[in-house]
């Protein structure tokens, strides 16, 4: 078991540094819970997923800010790029460990707001933090590999939710992340999740070149 | 020891310097700053920027950056794994300190964004005057999170997991300042906003002067913390190189923790002091009372047996506020009048007064010297004195000033009733319910600042209206009346018109035109503060009801764009037909009529292009969903925003069929009617608009 890749990811996604900030849904889920249970208040769909599409991205992001800098943060990074794995397989694993962190997080989330005693549907409070989630993710995973520098990707994270959310979209524009929270008049929200989905996507493969790049020229 | 702190910090500096992430971060914060700030047209002057706005943004993004880099600097040691080696040849402070203040002095050009940006807006005076307090504030914010970096550094050492749990508490900093709604939490969590993003509340005209002491508190319990932070800092050096520290640096600690949880107490408990003097959920009122239905007249003051016909006041500011008042009384009932009620600000202490009277509060039960007969007028004389300071309840900030008399500035309220005003009037209400219009006179001594109100000046510091339901006068350092154009008077200040000049040239000017062609009345636009611009006016939506001028307080328009819509329409349209059509609430009568003349503006008198505009706002409704018999008997709107634009339609066909002059032909007629049409149904209107075209532009 311990010899493994698994075990190693595992480590690596599911460490101390992931798991802080992925406990900020569960946190919100548990406050929401007693507050509710205190004052015999059941939430509607509409509060849940906004509070879900809000701080999601956010704590995926930062859950998974560190993971593309771990081995050079460990000082192994030579080592592991001298292994022979093909150059997609680390940020792939990496990728898939930060979503699991976020799957996971949401799960227990919705685990706690149900004990408030309201069974929402998935679809409908889920589903919409899912294109933002993603995005972000794969840009904390993108800044960590090519600053090298956790705390740099934590910045760029959160200061691209923050200033999303501050300006409304004014400077994202199409790539506005809480339509689903503060709908834009002039935005098409089926454009807005496929652009997200597109932008999640073409940062995933970005940081698998910039990971080849690596492994040919070093840095 | 001199020389050890200064190759650490010369090293500490250099080694920031060299991070190309450093330069590209301060590329990008400029970038932003005077992307969001100065994309063209904005209102901002230099001090709004430096001291709301903008600097609010720098402040707080420069704290992240400093928490984030800061820390990875700090950590530097540990991550190298010379952490060990650190401990075996223990430095003192002046290691720690030097890395400190180098991390400081890094951190000071972030703040060049906020200066470009205002230098940019001018004018330099005004930028000359916000520095000072944008310097300390964001020197104060640097040093406090730089302090609490090192602190950790020093004490349990940075780790990879504090980044992220770092950048938590940033956005938890933030985010604190809304549980100031929260009555158990609020007076005790807004001090933990170090990062200062959020409200702002300065006004070109006052500065921070209706903040009170709020932002000194603050600044006081930042202080307190930075010292007692770097003392911390220097203690755990000292325990770590001898086992044990000084005096000296012991007394450093007790002094910052004493002036830092002063600051936090007093902040805290002046929250609590000032919260419970506002018309809010969280005073003494019963909450319900804060509570109106939207679209329903708020009072009716012909209720009263009485009325206040005119005022005469005489307001010395020479020492102690002094106000000197005669006013009118007339009996409009069927019985002999005895006694009456007026609602004065509870922190008006009487002086002395013609009759007998007894007070309870805020109420004053006056017995007449002699019953007044029906229709019969007496006059009451009555002298008081008080700085007359009252607090408004803010959302996620401190309790405002709300009405005050200082020597730095003067904003006197009719819903705080500086002067008395008929009946009894609920806590809370004093903005809802509009007197009857009176005559009102006031002449102000002893004092130099500039003076203005929507009264008329007649004079120095004089003021009068042949006929008000309500009076506020304005004292401010900057104050300025500008005439922009004919009939238009802006109560700014010398820097806000300044930033304002060009538009109110070139936008503002030509439109005035078009609304003067059917409303050729004086309006005067007193430009102050967001959030009093709900409130100074006499009801909660700005029902303005003078018999010489229309006159709104407003804010000013934040950037050109704003201006040309929804400001401008408030402003520019809204206003002159309600004081055309003599409007004391928002009647869908005004917005109709409104809307008919912002669509012609808008569309250049195109009748296919303003049927096109007006289709699209119908379906541009907020609230509730409405049923169709509900659309049909509603009489009230906002501005902007009705479930019912039938009437504009029809206006539309009138301008179509006998143009301006039709239009401006009807709509004097329908001022005659104004008093029955404000309050008859959409349906009737308009068969009285078909009725009276009918009957007189037939044949035109």
């Amino acid at each position: 078991m311990r010899n493994t890749v698994a075990y190693y990811e595992a480590r690596a996604a599911f460490g101390f540094t992931a798991v802080v900030p992925a406990l900020l849904p569960p946190v919100f889920g548990f406050i929401a819970l007693i507050n509710w249970l205190r004052n015999g208040y059941t939430p509607t769909v509409n509060e849940v997923m906004s509070a879900l599409a809000v701080l999601l991205p956010l704590s995926a992001a930062l859950s998974a800010a560190h993971l593309m800098v771990v081995e050079r943060e460990e000082n192994v990074d030579a080592l592991r790029r001298s292994y022979a794995e093909p150059t997609w397989r680390l940020p792939l694993i990496r990728t898939v460990g930060a979503l699991l962190v976020a799957g996971i997080s949401v799960g227990i989330t919705l685990l706690l707001l149900r004990g408030a005693g309201a069974a929402f549907p998935l679809d409908e409070i889920v589903v919409p933090a899912i294109p933002a989630t993603l995005m972000m993710v794969c840009l904390a995973l993108l800044a960590g590999n090519v600053t090298g520098n956790s705390p740099a990707a934590v910045v760029a994270v959160i200061a691209y939710w923050f200033l999303d959310m501050q300006t409304g979209g004014k400077v994202t524009g199409v790539f506005f992340m809480f339509n689903a929270v503060s709908p834009l008049q002039d935005l098409d929200p089926d454009l807005n999740r496929l652009l997200l989905y597109a932008a999640a996507i073409a940062l995933c493969l970005a940081n698998i070149a910039w990971s080849a790049r690596r492994r040919r020229v070093g840095g | 020891m001199r020389e050890r702190f200064w190759g650490a910090y010369k090293l500490e500096l250099r080694q920031i310097f060299r991070q190309w992430s450093y330069w590209l971060i301060q590329a990008a914060l400029i970038a932003f700053i005077v992307n969001s700030f100065a994309s063209g047209g904005e209102f901002y002057t230099a001090q709004e920027l430096l001291w709301a706005g903008a600097s609010r943004n720098v402040i707080g993004l420069s704290s992240l950056l400093v928490l984030l880099f800061g820390a990875f600097g700090a950590g530097r040691a540990r991550r190298n794994r010379m952490d060990v080696l650190e401990a075996t040849l223990p430095t003192g402070a002046e290691i720690s300190l030097a890395r400190w203040a180098a991390l400081v002095t890094s951190s000071l050009p972030f703040m060049l964004s906020a200066l470009i940006i205002s230098l940019l807006a001018g004018p330099f005076e005004s930028f000359l005057r916000g520095l000072p307090v944008f310097l300390l504030e964001s020197t104060l914010t640097l040093v406090f999170t730089a302090s609490v970096v090192w602190l950790i550094e020093v004490t349990i050492g940075i780790r990879r997991w504090m980044y992220p749990v770092m950048a938590l508490l940033w956005v938890a900093a933030i985010f604190v300042t809304p549980l100031s709604t929260v009555p158990l939490f609020a007076p005790w969590a807004g001090q933990w906003n170090f990062t200062r993003f959020g409200y702002g509340g300065f006004t070109d005209a006052w500065g921070r002067l209706a903040q009170g002491d709020f932002p000194w508190l603050l600044n006081w319990f930042y202080l307190g913390m930075i010292v007692l932070l770097v003392g911390l800092i220097v203690r755990a050096a000292d325990r770590r190189r001898f086992y044990k520290t000084t005096g000296l640096v012991r007394g450093v600690v007790g002094t910052g923790a004493l002036v830092a949880v002063a600051g936090y107490g007093m902040y805290g408990l002046n929250f609590m002091r000032t919260i419970v003097q506002t018309d809010s959920p969280y005073s003494a009122t019963a909450a319900e009372a804060f509570f109106s239905y939207p679209n329903q007249p708020a009072n009716d003051p012909a209720a009263l047996s009485y009325a206040i016909t005119h005022y005469q006041i005489a307001l010395d500011l020479a020492s102690q506020p002094t106000f000197d008042v005669a006013f009118g009384v007339i009996n409009r009932g069927d019985e002999p009048l005895e006694t009456i009620d007026v609602t004065l600000n509870e922190n008006a202490e009487i002086l002395d007064i013609s009759t007998a009277y007894s007070r309870d509060g805020a109420y004053i039960n006056i017995t007449l010297n002699a019953p007044l007969a029906p229709d019969e007028t007496a006059t009451v004389e009555l002298q008081y004195t008080g700085d007359m300071h009252t607090y408004q309840y803010i959302w996620g900030a401190p309790p405002e000033l709300n009405t005050f008399i200082t020597r730095d500035g003067i904003l006197l309220k009719q819903e705080m009733y500086w002067y008395p005003r008929a009946g009894r009037i609920p806590d809370g209400m004093g903005h809802q319910i509009i007197d009857e219009p009176a005559e009102f006179s006031l002449r102000v001594t002893g004092t130099d600042l500039p003076l203005a109100s929507n009264l008329r000046t007649t004079g120095e510091n004089t003021f009068e209206s042949a006929g008000t339901s309500w009076a506020t006068l304005i004292g401010a350092p900057l104050l300025e009346i500008q005439e922009p154009a004919e009939g238009v008077h802006l109560i700014t200040t010398a820097h806000q018109y300044d930033r304002l000049a060009d538009y109110l040239e070139t936008g503002f000017h030509e439109v005035r035109e078009q609304v003067a062609q059917y409303f050729p009345a004086e309006t005067a636009i007193i430009l102050t503060h967001p959030r009093w611009y709900f409130t100074v006016t006499p009801s909660i939506y700005e029902p303005v009801p003078m018999v010489d001028r229309a006159v709104v307080i407003s804010r000013p328009p934040w950037s050109a764009n704003a201006a040309s819509s929804y400001w401008f329409y408030e402003q520019g349209i809204y206003l002159p037909v309600q004081h055309f059509f003599g409007d004391t609430s928002m009647t869908l009568l005004t917005e109709n009529v409104a809307q008919f003349v912002n669509l012609q503006i808008l569309h250049d008198g195109d009748v296919y292009m303003m049927r096109t505009g007006l289709e699209a706002r119908t379906t541009d409704h907020h609230g509730r969903p409405i049923t169709a018999d509900e659309e049909d008997e509603l009489l009230y709107a906002s501005p902007g925003f009705a479930f019912n634009y039938a009437i504009t339609g029809k206006l539309i066909d009138v301008y179509e069929a006998h143009g301006t002059e039709g239009v401006a032909a009807l709509l004097n007629a329908m001022r005659e009617e104004a008093a029955t049409l404000k309050v008859t149904v959409t349906r009737e209107v308009i068969a009285w608009i078909d009725s009276w075209v009918a009957e007189n532009l037939a044949d035109a």
